[in-house]
């Protein structure tokens, strides 16, 4: 007799449906998985076995077959451990095995029979609502698991006993609640950093079109800082975009409880950070940080030390939004929607461009420093400012800058006039002007007559390249949006432009 | 093997502990179908069955039943699963029974003790 219980294996953020196949039969007495399962899988066996002793239910000398098909499809992870019991569980007779099918079953099964928490409940649970079948997955997983669905039937039991009971009717289960984490630490805020206006006003452009920024300056300046003071200003997550940032969360295992938040991502990897690490990847393909901080922002600090080629490895996400990850037996590709905010020294000794400040290598210490980012990236960024060190005249002025508060309201309008835009032309999945494609932006950024003119001189005089006149037009259209101006003006054009120049000389000259 | 006296002293518990085995597994309704089963991959102390059951049982003769139960080390286990193999090659009809390995434990001036399912073929 074969018990079928059904499960699903994680391909990027997609569940595929797997089917555990348990069969039982004379001969001898052994206990096999197959069906390409990786070592983690493999090892299910003894966990499986301590458990439902510890449950009460001892394997029965016979011939004990666990099949994982489709079986050419590579099954990793733990989460197999608590479908392949319950699966015994329905062959030996101890539950119903017409109950289960009604379930996908994910979990993995401690020594005891307790059940603990995996990666990945909640692609799960909307893997299982699409196959209309409800989902058993550990208790710590559930309120993560019942975001999926208001309908859908989820079961979150604490060890085997308890599926066995609520099958049988002594202790019925309920469903659990979805879980919003509390709001946490406050974030930091724009109002605590003087001076520094320029940047200031760029950090809300780069806000409000979701623009890539790079900042150049020397050691001190508050680059980082002004960085860590984006997430304060950028609006909170849409629902549509909390539920594709927290299937990634899910699958990368980093839901603390199984609550979700609507704060946007902000990740800030270390400039060691391997290729694997940033786009993702490894032996067990897993979401890298460009996919962690997808409908966020991913700041890189102190861009030239990062590895050339792994900067280089961010272009393709930056421009698909999206990173495909192709391995010998995983082909999987996450969403990365990401926007880039970089930081960089002027040069090696960070005091290049400063007045006064003379470097013993002269001119060579910037140009060596800065030959290490790539033009192909560099072109990718559409805001580029200096950051110059803050005179002590600054910091002794009383005068509080603009609280972020305010600076949020001007961005959600910025926002808010954009997704109507996008959702009027018929394209609701455009959110912000930099993920509008290059076709589309010439027909909304369609600039004015002064305009026009001064674009194709500015292009003639900067040699800006075809990504980069669109690029241009990308950041006029956010700033005419914050302006809340129809057309793109030659003022909005004219500041575009400034952006970008200012890194220009800054790559160039400095 | 050499023949040393010790080594005879041993065979001769090891059989007399095999029969009070024996003596057991038919006051609990076995029959026993073959004792000594010895192929050059490895033996088998008895096999008994009982219904459809098909039991290889191995004897152990110790003090303590902990140290009876180390004593059946996995390279002893394999070689009980290869001999049932040989086992069942030759009597192909008993093949389709739900086969166990079993092991009894004797102790001196104690009842013995009767595991079943006391190890799977895969351990």
């Amino acid at each position: 007799m074969v018990a079928h219980v059904a499960t699903v294996a994680f391909q990027g953020i997609e569940a595929v449906p797997v089917d555990v196949q348990v069969q039982i039969q004379p001969g001898q007495p052994v206990f096999a998985v197959v069906g390409l399962p990786d070592k983690a899988v493999a090892e299910s066996r003894e966990r499986v076995r301590a458990a439902l002793h510890a449950s009460g239910l001892a394997l029965p000398p016979k011939r004990i077959i666990v099949n994982l098909a489709p079986a050419d499809l590579p099954k990793e992870g733990s989460h197999y451990d608590l479908p392949i019991a319950l699966g015994l569980m329905a062959a030996l007779g101890a539950v119903p095995g017409d109950q289960l099918a009604g379930y996908v079953v994910v979990g993995e099964l401690s020594l005891d029979g307790t059940i603990a928490p995996i990666a990945g409940a909640l692609p799960a649970a909307i893997g299982a609502n699409a196959l209309d079948k409800g989902l058993i997955c550990p208790a710590a997983c559930g309120p993560e698991a019942a975001w999926a669905s208001r309908e859908m039937d989820i079961l979150a039991p604490r060890s085997l006993i308890a599926v066995a009971n609520h099958f049988k009717g002594t202790q019925v289960l309920g469903r659990p609640e979805p879980a919003l984490a509390r709001e946490g630490a406050p974030l930091p805020d724009l109002a605590e950093i003087k001076g520094q206006e320029l940047a200031k006003r760029a950090l809300e452009v780069a806000a409000a079109g979701g623009h890539n920024l790079l900042m150049v300056g020397p050691p001190g300046a508050g680059k980082s800082m002004l960085a860590s003071r984006l997430p304060s200003i950028l609006p909170p997550l849409s629902p549509r975009e909390l539920l594709e940032v927290s299937m990634i969360a899910s699958v990368a295992g980093a839901l603390p409880g199984g609550r979700l938040t609507d704060r946007r991502p902000f990740r800030a990897p270390h400039h060691s950070a391997t290729m694997a690490a940033l786009v993702g990847g490894g032996l067990r393909a897993r979401p890298g940080e460009v996919s962690l901080a997808h409908h966020g922002v991913l700041f890189l600090d102190e861009l030239p030390e990062f590895a050339p080629q792994v900067l280089d490895s961010l272009r393709q996400p930056l421009e698909m939004g999206e990173a495909v990850i192709a391995r010998a037996n995983h082909r999987v590709s996450y969403p990365a929607r990401f926007q880039l905010v970089a930081a960089m020294n002027p040069c090696r000794c960070g005091l290049a461009g400063e007045p006064g400040a003379a470097c013993r290598r002269g001119e060579r210490c910037a140009a060596d420093y800065q030959a290490r980012l790539s033009g192909p990236l560099v072109d990718r960024i559409d805001l580029r400012i200096e950051v110059p060190a803050v005179t002590a005249a600054d910091l002794i002025l009383p005068r509080p800058g603009e609280p972020s508060a305010r600076v949020a309201d001007r961005v959600a309008a910025a926002r808010s006039i954009q997704r109507d835009r996008f959702a009027a032309l018929g394209r609701p999945e455009i959110a912000t002007n930099a993920q509008c494609s290059a076709a589309l932006i010439e027909t909304v950024a369609e600039p004015d007559a002064a305009g026009r003119r001064l674009l194709s001189e500015a292009a003639e005089a900067m040699k800006l390249s075809a990504r980069g006149y669109h690029r241009v037009l990308k950041v006029a259209r956010t700033l005419a949006d914050l302006d809340g101006a129809d057309l793109v003006g030659r003022l909005h054009l004219a500041e575009a432009l400034s952006w970008r120049v200012a890194g220009e000389r800054l790559l160039q000259a400095a | 093997m050499r023949t040393t006296p010790e080594r005879q002293a041993a065979e001769r518990s090891g059989r007399r502990a095999e029969g009070v085995a024996a003596l057991l597994l038919m006051l609990k309704g076995y029959r026993i179908l073959a004792r000594r089963f010895r192929v050059p991959a490895g033996e088998i102390d008895i096999v008994a069955r009982r219904g459809g059951v098909l039991a290889f049982v191995e004897v152990k003769r110790r003090a303590d039943a902990d140290d009876a139960r180390l004593a059946v080390t996995f390279a002893a286990r394999r070689r009980i699963v290869r001999a049932a193999d040989a086992f069942l090659a030759r009597r192909p009809a008993l093949a389709g029974l739900t086969l166990r390995y079993d092991l009894v434990i004797v102790r001196r001036r104690r009842l013995p003790i009767h595991l079943a399912n006391a190890f799977r073929a895969d351990d």
